[in-house]
């Protein structure tokens, strides 16, 4: 606050100071200027007055009355008209004299007797006027004795001066023109008004005392020089005292201003100088400096004083303002500190009713408004948070569900891990081999046992594709043995390994396996993968051929005393004669239990071979025709016999068929002797060789007039141990094998077997077999 | 017929009793040996006209007695009959791809039949006998297997 009033003052001084200087200088150049123009105004009038003269005179001297005076060297008679002449110019009010002048410099005729056979040639205007040149000068008459304007012509003719003209100005004209009414006015202010000569001596002054004195302080030589022109008679040349040089006031120039000082008075004057054109004379004004200033300085003292005093009425009000609201708003800054602190319930406002008045009482109101809602606020914040203190217990709550859920889930994970880990180990303890394919036939699954066998580790062969790890192999030929997986994928149904299949391990040693390959679905039921298992059955191959070798060896065993049997009851029969009827009867009794024996024996060495999958099928050219009825020759003591009515019919075209001898024997025969021993006494039987309905394959007709297969057993005739429930009635010694192993001799030739049966009607056989079969190969033939 | 020298190589008391007897009263010499050695020893001895030779013997077996026989030049040209028990066609094909003239399974004859047809292997020997049918198959095999065997032996040389 202090410092604005300060800056206030400063600034305002600062103005006052400013308008003052400015306005002084404006004023006094304003003056000066005026001054100068007025001068140069008046100076063109003296000029126009001057000129006029000039021309004047001009004319006068080209007179032709002149020019003939002159010439005419009897000038008396002639000075009278010439002088006449002169005075009816009547120019007498502001001229006061006309005269002519011979070459010489004498007055010839003047207006002015006391000119007359005077001689001037020592002055200017004819030393100037004789070479030639119009001239004006300014002296005190040497014989007048007053001051006056000579204007002076040459007088030509054709080119030769013969005399000179002289016009004489009386200086009243031109003084009333420098000292005028209107300068009458400002006669304060003009200072001195002057005309000078070329020498700079003042000659008109509207100050008489400076009259005759020069601007500058003259040369001596210069003063001796006036003296001899005699310009200004006696009077005494001095000097203003100026500091200036003449050639400082000899100026080209029209118009030119310069200070000067008093060198006594140290006083200072402008100096305005004109030229007045072609004339040797200038007006010059002089001017005090001071006085203008002196006025100058007292308009602007004037005008200081208003702008100071209207920096202090500024300042009064601002101080004023100042008091009035900068103290209410400091104090109110203060208040509000206090309520800042805390203390809400101070009371701010005052009754004022200015706009401080009202900020304060407004604040007033702000500050209880602002009271009221921190008592809201903290009454919002107590809800709150008695609302978030609630739900915190929720959370916690639900936390501590979450945590109860987690647990469960957690124990379900660790149940699941359990399960898992279960499966894992029961798989991996598995003593198959067990791996795990996916759709795209990689391992995701690989058990030891399978790196056993297989002979690659678990890392090895999980993510690889199966067949690259698991090779499964044709025992016969080498080539790629895997249609059970590709076929559980595909057909989505479990697959046994084929017999034969070996696997070759990572070493590169072949191992036979079995086993099976069954496919994962999901819950839709889409086959997402492959479980296959399988097992080193080496150990069993060794196993099942020692067994086929024991049944081998025990058949052969076997077939030793049942033989042994069989040859000595037969020789006790070629000794009948010898032997009681009774005791021939046993012997026929043992050699039947014998026979039965045999053939059970035969039948179990069979069912062995075919069960062990190890007999082979070595197909020949067979002619069936020689075949079968070689056979039934054999029969024929049978047929005979019981009598039977036996046919055998063939309608192939072609007798050649290709297959295993033994195994067609071996058809033959059962299904042949089953039809006689199962027919009664004069039966018939019938064979007969057909074409089949399905190509590639003949068909083989067995029928006969027997006992038939009861219904009950027609299901299950075909197993072993099985007879048809009447058969004890026709055979005694049936095995319960014939039929398995006719059917399977028939598989195993790839032929089908049916019949169809009524009972104590008979029976018919229908065996199709391939024209042309297959090699199998295998250890054993048929018994 | 009694010139004809038989040895009968059969491990098997019962069988061997049976067979000796039925030869014999058939006008037969036969000569008894009870395992392969023994048998090897007799034929090489006594030279005989017929060796019927089982497989299955004790200290040699019948096919080694077999080699054994056919490898000696003193026994190599006796005519063998191979007594088989079971009428396994690779122990066949092989008693006759060593040199044996001929296969009898015992256990599905009489032993007369066997007796037969020793007769008619000496009968054929005198007159080329027409050939019954039933014993046709079991001759194409023979001649077949004749043929390997002739196959074999340029093969060897």
């Amino acid at each position: 606050m202090f410092a604005m009033v300060i800056i206030i003052t400063f600034m305002g001084v600062l103005a006052t100071y400013s308008v003052f200087l400015y306005s002084k200088n404006v004023i006094s150049q304003n003056e000066k200027d005026s001054l100068t123009t007025i001068v140069s105004e008046q100076t063109q009038q003296v000029y126009l007055l001057l000129e006029q003269s000039t021309e004047l005179s001009k004319i006068i001297s080209q007179q032709d009355f002149i020019v003939n005076y002159l010439n005419n060297e009897e000038k008396e008679k002639q000075d009278i008209d010439v002088l006449n002449k002169f005075e009816s110019y009547n120019i007498n009010n502001t001229y006061s004299s006309i005269y002519l002048l011979n070459p010489d410099g004498t007055t010839l005729v003047s207006t002015d007797e006391s000119f007359v056979s005077k001689n001037y040639s020592f002055r200017d205007y004819f030393k100037k006027a004789i070479a030639g040149e119009n001239y004006t000068d300014i002296s005190i008459g040497v014989t007048s004795k007053e001051l006056g304007y000579y204007f002076s012509t040459p007088v030509k003719d054709d080119n030769r001066i013969i005399g000179v003209l002289v016009l004489k100005m009386r200086p009243d004209t031109i003084n009333e023109l420098i000292v005028n009414p209107y300068l009458e006015i400002n006669r304060e202010k003009i200072g001195l008004l002057t005309m000078i000569d070329n020498y700079g001596v003042i000659f008109h002054s509207n100050d008489e005392t400076k009259l005759f004195k020069s601007v500058t302080q003259l040369d001596p030589t210069i003063l001796s020089e006036i003296k001899e022109k005699n310009k200004f008679a006696d009077y005494e040349i001095t000097t203003l005292n100026y500091d200036i040089r003449f050639e400082e006031i000899d100026s080209e120039k029209e118009i030119f201003s310069t200070e000067v000082k008093d060198k006594s008075s140290q006083d200072k004057f402008i100096l305005n100088i004109v030229k007045i054109n072609k004339y040797p004379f200038r007006v010059m004004l002089v001017e005090s400096e001071s006085k203008i200033i002196a006025e100058a300085v007292s308009i602007s003292y004037t005008l200081g004083l208003f702008v100071l005093l209207a920096v202090i009425i500024t300042l009064i009000i601002v101080n004023f303002l100042i008091i009035h609201f900068t103290k209410p708003i400091y104090k109110l800054s203060k208040d509000l500190e206090i309520i800042e602190s805390g203390n809400l319930d101070y009371k701010v406002g005052t009754k004022a009713k200015d706009e401080i008045g009202q900020l304060s009482r407004t604040f007033d109101r702000m500050i209880s408004a602002v009271k009221k809602s921190r008592v809201e606020i903290d009454r919002k914040v107590k809800e709150q948070t008695s609302e978030i203190t609630e739900k915190q217990k929720n959370l916690e709550n639900q936390q501590i569900a979450m945590l109860n859920i987690l647990e469960d889930v957690q124990e379900e994970k660790d149940l699941k891990e359990i399960e898992t880990k279960k499966i894992a180990t029961i798989i991996e303890s598995i003593g198959d081999g067990v791996f795990v394919i996916d759709n795209n036939h990689n391992i995701i699954v690989f058990n030891q046992t399978a790196s056993k066998i297989s002979g690659f580790s678990e890392k090895e062969a999980l993510g690889k594709n199966y067949k690259k790890i698991l090779k499964f192999i044709f025992e016969k030929d080498g080539k790629i043995n895997d249609k059970f997986i590709k076929d559980a994928i595909r057909l989505g149904s479990v697959q046994e390994m084929t017999n034969h299949t070996l696997i070759v391990k990572k070493d590169g040693t072949k191992i036979p396996v079995a086993d099976s390959s069954s496919p994962i679905k999901d819950a839709d039921g889409n086959v997402i993968g492959c479980v296959v298992v399988f097992r080193d059955v080496t150990k069993e191959r060794e196993v099942d051929q020692l067994k086929s070798d024991f049944v081998s060896i025990a058949s052969h065993q076997l077939r030793t005393p049942l033989t042994g049997i069989r040859w000595v009851s037969e020789r006790l029969l070629k000794n009948s004669k010898t032997l009681p009827k009774k005791e021939r009867e046993y012997v026929d009794d043992i050699n039947l239990s014998t026979k039965k024996l045999s053939r059970l024996v035969d039948d179990l060495l069979n069912v062995s071979r075919i069960e062990g999958g190890n007999i082979s099928i070595k197909p020949q050219e067979i002619n069936l025709n020689e075949f079968i009825n070689s056979y039934i020759e054999e029969t024929r003591p049978l047929i005979t016999k019981k009598n039977i009515d036996f046919t055998f019919k063939n309608e192939l075209k072609k007798q050649e068929v290709y297959t295993d001898p033994s195994a067609l024997r071996n058809i033959i025969q059962s299904l042949v002797s089953n039809a006689i021993e199962y027919t009664p006494q004069n039966g018939k039987v019938f064979i007969s060789l057909e074409k089949s309905k399905t190509k590639g394959n003949f068909l083989i007709k067995i029928k006969d007039t027997g006992i038939g297969i009861p219904p009950k057993n027609q299901a299950t005739i075909f197993e072993k141990f099985t007879r048809g429930d009447n058969a004890q009635q026709m055979k005694t010694d049936g095995t319960g094998f014939g039929l398995f192993i006719t059917k399977q001799t028939v598989e195993m030739l790839k032929g089908e077997i049916r019949f169809e049966s009524i009972l104590d009607k008979g029976t018919t056989f229908y065996v199709t077999l391939p024209i042309k079969s297959e090699t199998k190969a295998g250890e054993k033939s048929f018994v | 017929m009694k010139d004809i020298k038989i040895v009968l190589v059969e491990d098997d008391e019962i069988l061997s009793k049976v067979i000796k007897e039925e030869l014999e009263e058939s006008g037969f010499k036969v000569y008894l040996a009870m395992d392969g050695e023994k048998g090897l020893a007799t034929a090489t001895d006594k030279k005989p006209n017929l060796v019927l030779l089982d497989l299955m013997l004790p200290k040699m077996h019948g096919f080694e007695v077999l080699e054994n026989l056919k490898k000696s030049p003193e026994t190599d040209k006796i005519p063998v009959m191979i007594l088989t028990m079971l009428g396994s066609d690779d122990d066949i094909k092989k008693g006759l791809l060593l040199g044996a003239n001929d296969y009898i399974v015992k256990s599905q004859h009489a032993v007369g039949e066997i007796v037969d047809k020793v007769k008619e292997f000496f009968n054929e020997e005198s007159n080329p006998v027409g050939k019954t049918s039933k014993k046709e198959t079991k001759k194409e095999v023979v001649e077949e297997i004749k043929e390997e065997k002739k196959v074999v032996k340029k093969k060897k040389k």
